[in-house]
Parts: C-alpha cells; sequence; structure tokens
C-alpha cells in the first residue's frame, strides 16, 4: 500500500510535533524516519497508526484519504519498543488477539496463530506468558502479532532498543528480510542512525518536527542537505571546521587561523552563488581525512587521542583550537603528541552555509542524484 | 554497625584487657539484634493494646453472659463461667434469617453497584475523557467521604423529608405526581441505605481504579487499538484485566467495611421503620451489646454476634482470594534465552 502525507501537521497546543510534512512511502517500501528524541518522528507514527489525529493535512493510503478512520480500519501492524505484550494473555492469545475482535472462526484463528507463531521461530511457546519470556523472544511475539493479521502496512517503534547489542543486529537482519518476503509497507521509527542506514531503502530525517531531507541511505551520507543531517548520519560523525571563503585568480580557498585549502572550482563556483559566501562551515567525514607525508599535507596537527576500532583507528587530532578526527588503518603508529601532517580530500567536502545551515552544495546535489 | 563498632574498639584502644573488649563486643551485639524490635515496639505496643488484647477479650467475652447486671459479679475471665448458650441463642434467633438476609443484600447491593460498580464506571469515564475534567469530577465524588457522617445523612434525611419539607418529595415527586409524599425513609428506607453507604464508598474504588488505569502504560491500549478494538473492547480485554489487583483488593476490603459498617444506618433509620426491616448484622451486634433495649446493656451476647461476623468476613476474605485466582497472581517467572 503507497502512503502520502500532505502538509501534515499535528500541534499539541503550541507545541508544534509535526510541522507541515510532505511524504511519499512506495507500495512495499521501507521507510525509516529518523531523528532525535522529541523530533516528532512518533507522532507522525501514531497518526499514521489512527491513535492522533492529524491537526491540519491528510494522511492518504493509496490515494484514499484516511485521516478519519479509526485505528481498526486501516489494517495496520505495530510493534513496539516496549512490546505492548499484554501480560495477562498468553502467547496465543496475545497473537490471536487481532484475530479475536475480527471473529476470525476459532479453527482459522489457531491456524494462522501458529504460522505466524513458526514464522518467527515461537511456536513452542504459545503456552507461556509474556512474564516467561526473555526479550528477544518477546519481540517475536510483538512481530507475530503485527503479523498475524496480513497488515497492508507494518509501524515500528523503535522495536529493537530494548535488546541488547548481539540480539540487535540478528533482529535487524531478520526484520529487514521479513519486509522484503513480504513486501509489505513499513515505516520504522528509530533514533539510531545506524539501523536506520542499514534496514530502509529511503530515510526521512526529522528535527523540531519538521522534515530536514528524505532520500536514499548512501545519498543522505554522500550529499547531506542540512548541516543536522550531515552531523546526525554517519558514525563516527562528520567533522565540521569553521573556514572563511575566498577567491583568487586561481582559483577558490577556503581559510581559517591553522589552515588554507584549495577547493574545487566546481564547489567554490556553487559557493560563490550563496548568499554569504564569506563564512562557511566544511564538513568532512573522518574517513576522508588522511595522513601524508609532509610535503602533501594540507596541515599539520597534533596527535590528542587514539581510539582503536579493530579494522581502523580513530584518531582525534588537535590543532590551534580546532579538533578534527581521523579514520586511518589500524594499526596507527604514532604516538600521543606527535605532530603529524594530514591532507583531506577536497572532493568529499560539504560546505555548509552557517546561518541556514544548508549545504550550499544543495544544487551539485540535485544534480549528481 | 555491628562491624564497625568492633572495629573501633579494637583500633581505639588496643591497651585494655581482653575481657573488657569482648564485653564491649557482646553488648554491641545484643543492641544491634534489639534494635529492630526498638523501631517496632510504638506500633506492637499499639496493636497489642488496640487489637489483640480487645480481639481476645471479646472472643472469650462472647462465651458468657457478662452485661450491665452482672458487671463486677460475674467472673467472665473463668472458664467455669462460659458457655456456648449465646451462640445456640443466636441460632435461634427468630430474626436471624430476616438479619442475614438484610446483612447479605445490604453489602452485596451496595458493594455491586456502588463501591465497585459505580467506582469503576466512574473511574472508565474520567479516565477516557480529558484529564482535567476527569480529575474535577472525581474530586466532586469525594464530597460524601469527606464530608461528616453525621452531617452528610442528616442531608439525606432532609433529602427523603416527607412534603412539603422534603427536597426530593416537593420539587421532583410531587410535582410529578409520584406517591403522596410521605417520608421516604418509611416508604423506601433501603433505596436510601444503598445511595447513603454507595455515594460514600464509591469514591474509595473511584480513586484506586482510576489511577490503576491512569498507570496503565500508554502502549496497551495504543497496541489494542492498533490490533482492531474498539475503545469498549479495549476496556474489556486489557484494561479491566490489567487493574485486577485493585478490584481484588477493593471488592474485599469494601466486603469487610461493609459488613462492619453501621453507622449510616443507625442515624437513617436505626433498623427500622418496620420490626428488623433494616436491622444489619453489625447493628444487632451494637444494638445487642451497647443499647439497653430490655433494661441491660449484653456485653457477652452483642460480643458473640461480633465473633460471628468476624468469622464469615474472613471465610469471604478467603472466598476472595481462591475466586480471584490469587496464586496465579503471584506465579514466579520462568525465563530462558532465546
Amino acid at each position: 500500500m503507497k502512503i502520502a502525507l500532505e502538509a501534515l501537521n499535528k500541534h499539541f497546543g503550541k507545541v508544534k510535533a509535526v510541522d507541515s510534512l510532505d511524504l511519499e512511502i512506495g507500495d512495499g517500501e521501507f521507510v525509516a524516519l529518523l531523528g532525535p528524541s522529541g523530533c516528532g518522528k512518533t507522532t507522525t507514527l501514531l497518526m499514521l497508526a489512527g491513535i492522533y489525529k492529524p491537526t491540519s493535512g491528510h494522511i492518504c493510503f493509496d490515494d484514499r484519504v484516511v485521516n478519519h478512520l479509526l485505528p481498526k480500519e486501516r489494517n495496520i501492524g505495530m510493534v513496539f519498543q516496549s512490546y505492548a505484550l499484554y501480560p495477562h494473555m498468553t502467547t496465543f492469545d496475545n497473537i490471536a488477539y487481532p484475530l479475536k475482535l475480527k471473529r476470525v472462526r476459532r479453527k482459522e484463528m489457531k491456524e494462522r496463530v501458529q504460522r505466524s507463531a513458526d514464522m518467527m521461530g515461537i511456536g513452542d511457546l504459545l503456552d507461556r506468558r509474556p512474564a516467561q519470556l526473555s526479550g528477544g523472544q518477546q519481540q517475536r511475539v510483538a512481530l507475530a502479532r503485527a503479523l498475524v493479521k496480513e497488515p497492508a502496512i507494518l509501524l515500528f517503534d523503535e522495536p529493537l532498543s530494548n535488546l541488547d547489542a548481539k540480539l540487535r543486529l540478528r533482529m535487524r537482519g531478520e526484520i529487514k528480510r521479513l519486509q522484503e518476503d513480504l513486501a509489505v509497507t513499513a515505516v520504522y521509527v528509530t533514533h539510531d542512525q545506524v539501523e536506520a542506514m542499514t534496514m530502509a531503502s529511503r530515510i526521512a530525517v526529522m528535527n523540531y518536527g519538521v522534515l530536514q531531507t528524505y532520500g536514499a541511505p548512501n545519498q543522505l551520507y554522500d550529499h547531506p542537505d542540512t548541516l543536522f543531517v550531515a552531523g546526525f548520519i554517519g558514525a563516527p560523525p562528520m567533522n565540521f571546521l569553521e573556514m572563511t571563503f575566498k577567491e583568487r585568480d586561481d582559483g577558490f580557498y577556503l581559510k581559517s587561523q591553522a589552515l588554507e585549502i584549495r577547493i574545487l572550482a566546481e564547489q567554490g563556483a556553487l559557493a560563490k552563488q550563496d548568499s554569504i559566501p564569506q563564512r562557511v562551515i566544511m564538513g568532512i567525514r573522518p574517513e576522508n581525512v588522511s595522513i601524508v607525508a609532509e610535503r602533501d599535507g594540507d596541515f599539520k596537527a597534533e596527535v590528542y587521542l587514539i581510539e582503536p576500532l579493530g579494522r581502523e583507528d580513530l584518531v582525534t587530532f588537535r590543532f590551534v583550537d580546532e579538533e578534527i578526527r581521523a579514520l586511518v588503518s589500524a594499526p596507527f603508529d604514532g604516538r600521543i603528541g606527535e605532530t603529524i601532517c594530514l591532507k583531506l580530500d577536497k572532493e568529499k567536502a560539504h560546505l555548509f552555509n552557517p546561518e541556514t545551515e544548508v549545504s550550499v552544495l544543495r544544487t551539485g546535489n540535485g544534480r549528481s542524484s | 554497625m555491628k562491624r564497625r563498632t568492633e572495629k573501633i574498639g579494637e583500633r581505639g584502644k588496643p591497651p585494655l584487657p581482653v575481657l573488657l573488649g569482648t564485653r564491649n563486643i557482646g553488648f554491641s551485639r545484643m543492641r544491634g539484634q534489639l534494635a529492630p524490635y526498638a523501631f517496632l515496639s510504638p506500633t506492637l505496643i499499639l496493636v497489642t493494646l488496640f487489637f489483640f488484647i480487645p480481639l481476645v477479650m471479646v472472643f472469650i467475652l462472647s462465651f458468657t453472659k457478662l452485661d450491665m447486671t452482672n458487671f463486677g459479679i460475674l467472673e467472665w475471665w473463668k472458664p467455669v463461667n462460659w458457655s456456648l448458650d449465646n451462640y445456640v441463642k443466636i441460632f435461634t434467633n427468630r430474626f436471624l434469617s430476616r438479619i442475614l438476609g438484610n446483612t447479605i443484600m445490604y453489602v452485596a447491593v451496595t458493594l455491586a453497584l456502588f463501591n465497585v460498580g459505580m467506582a469503576l464506571v466512574i473511574a472508565l469515564i474520567t479516565t477516557h475523557i480529558k484529564r482535567r475534567t476527569g480529575f474535577a469530577f472525581r474530586t466532586l465524588w469525594f464530597l460524601p467521604r469527606i464530608t461528616p457522617v453525621v452531617v452528610y445523612t442528616m442531608m439525606w434525611r432532609a433529602l427523603a423529608g416527607p412534603a412539603p419539607m422534603g427536597v426530593i418529595n416537593k420539587y421532583f415527586l410531587v410535582p410529578l405526581g409520584i406517591g403522596g409524599g410521605e417520608y421516604l425513609l418509611h416508604t423506601h428506607p433501603w433505596v436510601f441505605i444503598f445511595l447513603v453507604n454507595g455515594f460514600i464508598g464509591a469514591s474509595f474504588g473511584m480513586i484506586l481504579f482510576a489511577s490503576a488505569i491512569e498507570s496503565i502504560p500508554k502502549d496497551y491500549t495504543i497496541a489494542s487499538k492498533v490490533d482492531g478494538a474498539t475503545t469498549w473492547q479495549t476496556i474489556r480485554y486489557v484494561e479491566l484485566p490489567m487493574i485486577k489487583w485493585p478490584l481484588l483488593f477493593v471488592t474485599t476490603y469494601q466486603t469487610l467495611s461493609l459488613l462492619t459498617s453501621f453507622e449510616q444506618i443507625m442515624l437513617l433509620t436505626d433498623g427500622g421503620p418496620g420490626l428488623y426491616q433494616t436491622e444489619v448484622w453489625s447493628l444487632t451486634a451494637y444494638h445487642r451489646a451497647l443499647t439497653s433495649y430490655f433494661g441491660n446493656t449484653q456485653w457477652g451476647y452483642g460480643a458473640a454476634w461480633s465473633v460471628v461476623l468476624v468469622i464469615i468476613g474472613v471465610v469471604m476474605a478467603v472466598i476472595y482470594l481462591r475466586v480471584f485466582k490469587f496464586r496465579e497472581l503471584v506465579e514466579e517467572p520462568k525465563i530462558d534465552q532465546l
């Protein structure tokens, strides 16, 4: 089922929890709503579920406006962070609950419950109560309950946040595979950008109730539209340096107290068009900062901290009063306090207007995608 | 605390004789063991003085014929003077079935319609509307409980009064042509007994149920609605089972407190207007023990009525625990790894 949100608003008193949100989700697509807590992602999800009524705007399922439909008329399955398994019911009764409400015949109900329990690998736990299940088992029961009525849309509200790291990784894969097998439209709310990147076909990043950007994971990673998106997506996070923009005869330069680098002519031209081109924020991901021999380097910096990550080491450098982090192949052979030459991969640099926090390379971004 | 005292003793005063050291340890150990009892003692003393001793006394009294005429003469504490006569007298009383019937009706109707029923309805309504409005309604419902019981009951007597004084008669029944404006406590005593007790009783359950319903995590009700339930189905299948504990507690507690309550009935009808028409068990105990119907106050006989009431109450509580499957509620979880 296709979902379309048109100029959707939800206000709680004076608080704009969701602010004129436009979003389209294709049939069978897996979309993640990503953002920090309080950004409006759960509010959006609950509007999709029919729990909250939008203040204004439209929610359409397959071109049909469903604003006025009750939750039970929407054919939705939902999985919660808390699992929300009814504690007084057995696993069977929990999974059967949506069918019981639909007055499905006892025999059919048994078959369908067994089928979706087997699919989730909990077919032998049907007589247990939630308190007698582990976190992972509870999560599977919650999934089975969401799937048993064969919903047109699956909603996930941070379903993996309560699981331990190992189990979370496994369930992440299982949910993604399940969604692909069933080809059901899924909306997945999370504050974990890794979850969003790995699971979703498209990510909608929200902050303060406003949609920041909407696109495929790689696009958001490679061409972030705003400073917020650039900083939120990617781990370890992007480095940001405040620079001054200068045009000279031989090209465009970014300058700060400690360094001066020449940027690509194309980037420079775009930055020049922007309203406040004197000051820009340059963003560069840690993997685009490399250690080089002195004659090739852009600037020198002192090793401040080394964090081994296994395959790579994350090294924090300090220069003048700035910090920059670089991912270098392990083992990093420098010592703390040592001065080392660094080079930035200018092609991968991002430039943001410090006032609007919007990428000045945005048009270039549009062209490339 | 014990260990620290020992250490200080050892480290602080090394040259002292060993004997003194051990005595110190012994004293502090004893003090450590006594400390909990010291903290418990105020309650223990109060409970002993005002609960256990009276309980035992009432139990003993129930086997004696102690009353105002033989007070100071009858040695009621001596087993020689004990007999089952009072109990025989109760169970051969020709009004027993009427008093028992009254008690069962009084407790069952007040409990079902008001103390649990109405309490649950108000709690459900006030938790499913705007929070502030709900809170205001619940506050209103609390008024009967915080009004002094005599004032409150007298207000009801005034309401039930005959025309033209009684409010209900003058403004409702007479204009509508219902009844002849008689004193309503004479024509419909039970209705008023239920109302007077129920309006007080409902607030207790209401507060407990409302807070229990409000403390149900939102996810459950959202999940239920997404699963396809209407509000009523969500209440029926999710919310009510989740407030089983307060339901059990209020039902049990209110049964016991209704069984033993008689002051509203005493002030309202005093068991009348007909002979034993609204007399309940606890009121009988009071009448026998503490009022002088026939020129004497039959403490022993009244105590026997109370003891039977206590036994009824205990039996009821045990039945409730069975009905609500208390064991299942406290079942041990079995958790294993996925």
